[in-house]
């Protein structure tokens, strides 16, 4: 008997070559006794370890070189696997979408999951920069009006160094072009000298800014980005100490950046802060934004500590204003503190897994049929001698094959949606997308999706290969030319195609209720005449020591001076403005009213608003049916009036008219005090853009005023084309003032577009994910009951011969199938109901028709996978049959 | 037209010539390794003895065979290893070469012997 431990034989054993492994434990063996002999058996022991691991060594070298030398078949194998995917096309396209979906979301979540939990600011030191903010816990909004702290913090506080603040300011840019003089709008940072400081990036040309541009009556400067240097001025490297026109002002220009130099967010030239020596009441001047780097050996729970106190002493002194305001240091681009949490990674890998897995199940059964009906190849091929190992290889590189081509389309896709995804939202913030945030799949991406695609593989191609490969190999031998085969589905698999019936089953009624809506929407929105109109959003620029006041007034009189230039040019039909248009993005909030003299308030949930300028109502058509229009005197900042629409008087009044009766926005916070009443003197017909559930949504409407409306967007109503006016728009506006900046000049109806755009891609992603569900779940139902047929090929004959019908032919093979396809519907909607049950929103009624069409759906769907094997079931001839019994 | 006799490479040679003497009733592997050993006093893994057999095999310089079972072997069989012709006819061109090549080197490297 053999006393070489177990360990050593069982490595050995896997690790020889075929044929030899008995030499090599029968060679070891007598080693090991002959040095037992002369040395002792503890020595042996210790010997005979050590020569197992040289040997192991020796064997995993000789090993890889064997593979090496067999990357011929391999190169069969992946030819195999390509040949495969044209030979089961359905397969193919199927299993091939559905992967290529799920490493697609996968790899995508992935790549988000990276940006949202741990984004990097690419500067030196970047996890060591912090952002400065103010919270006020009343109205759980961020106070941005932060002169007077920053500069309490800046010569106050020692953990963060080179505090600096800076204000986004898009400014027209005035610049030679060919002979002429062209404007063009961009993205200016008013900023603290230290930014320079703190993100550690020496200039291209010249100097950034220093602290001596500061200081008021300064001469002002301007540094360049790398973009505006190379587009606007040609990459002239004498253009530092010329000047430039900035809006309104002339500047030298100081500097030039490197190219990818964005600091702080996404901006392209840098000007001066200059603050007064004087300094500023609390809460006085435009919104900041605050940063710096952390102290050497300071942390940011430190930094916080210190921010915190000095907010407090300034509580104590300004209790008015500094009462509610809490600070918060945080790491810049939002990066949070310390190493990964556990929650970040489940939340990370969690759902990927998830998706991958569903999606190989589901593969995974047409790959299993596929592996069934080739049941006698893989026997065959056994008896000639190949391994098993041999055997299982081809399979997992033939899984391999379909894999990798649906990863490369799956990455293709989430590379394209990921970019116009990311790009979408900030347009959607503030149409900066930071400098940090890179969008597109990074390489890290990239591999992790290599790592799901050999999973995928593996659970594809292994666990079927295994199965086929098995004790069942030996008996598909024997079954040799008796013809059928003996591989079958197991509970596991029938168990994975109920799962996929079921949530393919809960999945069509979402998908029908949103494509709908969507289709619903732009039918609507289709019938108001927003081709009609253009639209911009107008700004003036504001110095930061000029008093709210006097813009407001500034900024009032140049609106009404570029309405009335407007007025006069041909084509124009009417002017409006209002914080936003009908079809633009909405604001909704929660509100009450009055419904009659001293009854109970009646709270509601989600109320659309609109601040609307002069003629707002005549310029989109939509005439006064009750009560009066706004006049100049609602716009002064203490009115206290609004307009509702026909929806708002259907919804709460029952149709009645509402006029008289008051209305007020819910308070943000339950500790904030509500806002005041407004009563409501008019009801003015639905102009239609924006549909709900219930029709056109119910406004209110306030006056707004070309003073303080933020944002201001005008509207143009024009007798042809509208976008041919955009080119005189953007000339009266910079005749007018340079420092007017007119952004996203387009047509209504685009900007509409624009919204429904994402809700039509959802809408269709879903349809397309439902009915690859159907189609897959038919794919599993027809490779379920083609198998059951190739398995009973000698039955169904014997019956057949012995006088069967069809019929009961037919019911005894496809009640496997029937079953499968009512546990899935009868478990889908069950699931549905009990979502039903849960949701007190969803009316029974309602989402009962939705059931019976799933379920229909499904079941027809079902029936039609079993068409074709039922075909081939009734084609087998008795006497065929029986000659192969 | 005769064959050109294979080229061995040095290790390859080494198990040959222990083959050889060991004859094909007691060439296997631990054999071979400990022959090698003892006349060339270097240390020698089992593991590259059984690859270079299985190359020589692949050659067609050697053929091998399973003998019987042995007791000491923990019951297993050894695997003897009998030189073919064309490796006698290999180690003869490859030990021709060695000897051509240090034929004028003696005053160089002395009596290599």
């Amino acid at each position: 008997m053999t006393a070489t431990p177990r360990w050593a034989r069982r490595v050995l054993m896997w690790l020889a070559p075929d044929g030899i492994a008995d030499d090599v434990l029968g060679d070891l063996e007598e080693v090991r006794r002959r040095r037992a002999a002369a040395h002792g058996p503890a020595a042996a022991r210790v010997l005979t370890a050590l020569d197992v691991f040289d040997m192991t060594l020796a064997l995993v070298r000789a090993r890889a070189g064997e593979l090496f030398h067999r990357r011929g078949s391999f190169v069969q194998d992946y030819k195999l696997g390509f040949r495969m995917l044209l030979k089961y096309p359905g397969l193919t396209l199927a299993g091939g979408l559905a992967l290529a979906i799920a490493i697609g979301v996968g790899a995508g979540w992935y790549d988000l999951a990276g940006d949202l939990f741990r984004p990097a600011v690419p500067l030196p030191g970047g996890d060591r920069i912090v952002e400065v903010e103010m919270r006020n816990s009343a109205t759980a909004q961020r106070e941005r009006r932060l002169l007077h702290d920053f500069v309490a913090w800046r010569a106050q506080a020692h953990l963060i160094e080179d505090l600096g603040a800076y204000r986004t300011l898009d400014k027209n840019l005035v610049f030679q072009d060919g002979g002429g003089v062209r404007t063009e709008p961009v993205t200016v940072a008013e900023i603290s000298a230290s930014a320079f400081r703190v993100a550690r990036v020496a200039p291209l040309l010249g100097r950034p800014l220093i602290d001596a541009d500061e200081a008021p009556g300064a001469p002002p400067v301007v540094v360049l980005g790398y973009t505006v240097w190379q587009r606007q001025f040609g990459g002239r490297t004498d253009i530092v100490g010329t000047t430039l026109r900035l809006g309104s002002e002339t500047a030298t220009v100081a500097g030039v950046m490197p190219q990818g130099f964005a600091f702080p967010v996404n901006h392209r030239m840098w000007v001066p802060l200059q603050l007064r020596g004087s300094g500023y009441a609390p809460l006085e001047g435009p919104a900041l934004r605050v940063f710096g780097r952390l102290a050497a050996g300071a942390t940011q729970e430190q930094a916080y500590a210190e921010v915190t106190a000095l907010t407090e002493r300034e509580a104590a002194a300004s209790p008015e204003t500094h009462q509610s305001l809490r600070p918060r240091v945080l790491a810049y681009g939002g990066q949070s503190p310390g190493d990964r949490s556990g929650f970040e990674l489940l939340l990370t890998h969690v759902p990927i897994l998830l998706v991958l897995v569903i999606a190989c199940v589901n593969v995974g059964t047409l790959i299993y049929a596929r592996t069934a009906t080739r049941d006698a190849e893989i026997a065959t091929r056994y008896a000639l001698g190949a391994s098993r190992a041999r055997i299982v290889m081809q399979l997992f590189v033939e899984a391999l094959v379909l894999a990798s081509c649906a990863a490369a389309v799956g990455l293709v896709a989430a590379n394209a949606a990921l970019k116009w995804g990311v790009n979408a939202y900030y347009s959607g913030q503030d149409g900066q997308l930071p400098f940090w945030i890179n969008p597109g799949l990074k390489p890290t991406t990239v591999l992790y999706a290599i790592a799901m695609t050999i999973a995928g593989a593996f659970i594809l191609g292994i666990l079927p290969a295994l199965k086929a490969t098995g004790a069942h190999a030996h008996a598909q031998l024997k079954n040799l030319g008796a013809g059928g085969s003996t591989l079958r589905f197991g509970w596991i698999w029938t168990s994975a195609m109920i799962v996929q019936v079921t949530l393919t089953v809960i999945c069509i009624p979402p998908a029908m209720g949103i494509a709908q809506e969507a289709l619903r929407d732009r039918r609507i929105r289709d019938r108001f005449p927003a081709k009609d109109y253009l639209a911009a959003a107008i700004e003036l620029d504001q110095k930061i020591d000029e008093r709210p006041d006097a813009f407001a007034r500034r900024r009032q009189q140049t609106y009404e001076a570029l309405e009335r230039r407007l007025a006069q040019e041909p084509g124009v039909r009417a002017i409006t403005f209002g914080d936003r248009l009908p079809g633009m993005s909405v604001a909704v909030r929660r509100a009450e009213f009055e419904p009659a003299n001293g009854a109970p308030l009646v709270s509601i949930g989600t109320l659309w608003t609109t601040a609307v300028g002069p003629r707002y109502f005549a310029s989109f058509d939509a005439p006064i049916l009750h009560g009066r229009d706004f006049d100049e005197g609602d716009r002064r900042p203490n009115a206290r009036v609004a307009l509702v629409n026909e929806a708002f008087a259907r919804q709460y009044f029952e149709g009645a008219s509402p006029v008289g009766r008051r209305v007020r926005f819910a308070a943000p916070t339950a500790q904030a005090q509500p806002e005041r009443w407004l009563e409501i003197v008019g009801v003015v017909r639905d102009i239609g853009m924006t549909p709900t559930d219930l029709g056109e949504a119910p406004y209110v409407f306030t006056a707004a005023s070309a003073a303080t409306t933020q944002p201001l967007v005008i509207g143009i109503k024009a007798a042809g084309d509208p976008s041919a006016l955009a080119p005189r728009l953007r000339a009266v506006a910079a005749a007018l003032d340079p420092g007017l900046r007119l952004d996203e000049v387009r047509t209504l109806d685009a900007l509409a577009w624009r919204i429904d755009v994402p809700q039509m891609v959802a809408a269709g992603a879903i349809a397309f994910v439902v009915a690859l569900g159907l189609f897959l779940s038919a794919a599993g139902i027809f490779s379920l009951m083609s198998v059951n047929v190739a398995r009973r090929t000698r039955e169904i004959g014997l019956r057949t011969a012995l006088g069967a019908s069809p019929q009961r032919l037919l019911l005894n093979i496809f009640t496997r199938a029937l079953i499968l396809i009512g546990a899935g519907i009868a478990a889908g909607n069950a699931v549905l109901l009990l979502i039903v049950a849960l949701s007190p929103e969803i009316d029974l009624a309602e989402v009962s028709g939705a059931l019976l069409v799933t379920s229909a759906v499904m079941l027809v769907v079902g029936l039609l996978a079993c068409i074709e094997p039922a075909r081939r079931a009734l084609r087998i001839a008795p006497t065929d049959a029986l000659k192969t019994a | 037209m005769p064959s050109t006799p294979a080229s061995l490479a040095e290790f390859e040679l080494l198990v040959l010539l222990a083959a050889l003497r060991l004859g094909p009733d007691e060439a296997y592997t631990v054999s071979i390794a400990d022959d090698i050993e003892q006349r060339t006093g270097r240390s020698v893994r089992r593991a590259n003895v059984y690859t270079t057999v299985q190359r020589l095999e692949a050659k067609r310089l050697v053929t091998t065979s399973l003998g019987e079972a042995r007791p000491e072997r923990g019951g297993k069989p050894r695997r003897l290893v009998t030189v073919r012709p064309a490796g006698v006819a290999a180690v003869r061109a490859t030990a021709g070469a060695i000897q051509a090549m240090l034929g004028d080197l003696a005053h160089v490297l002395g009596d290599h012997r």
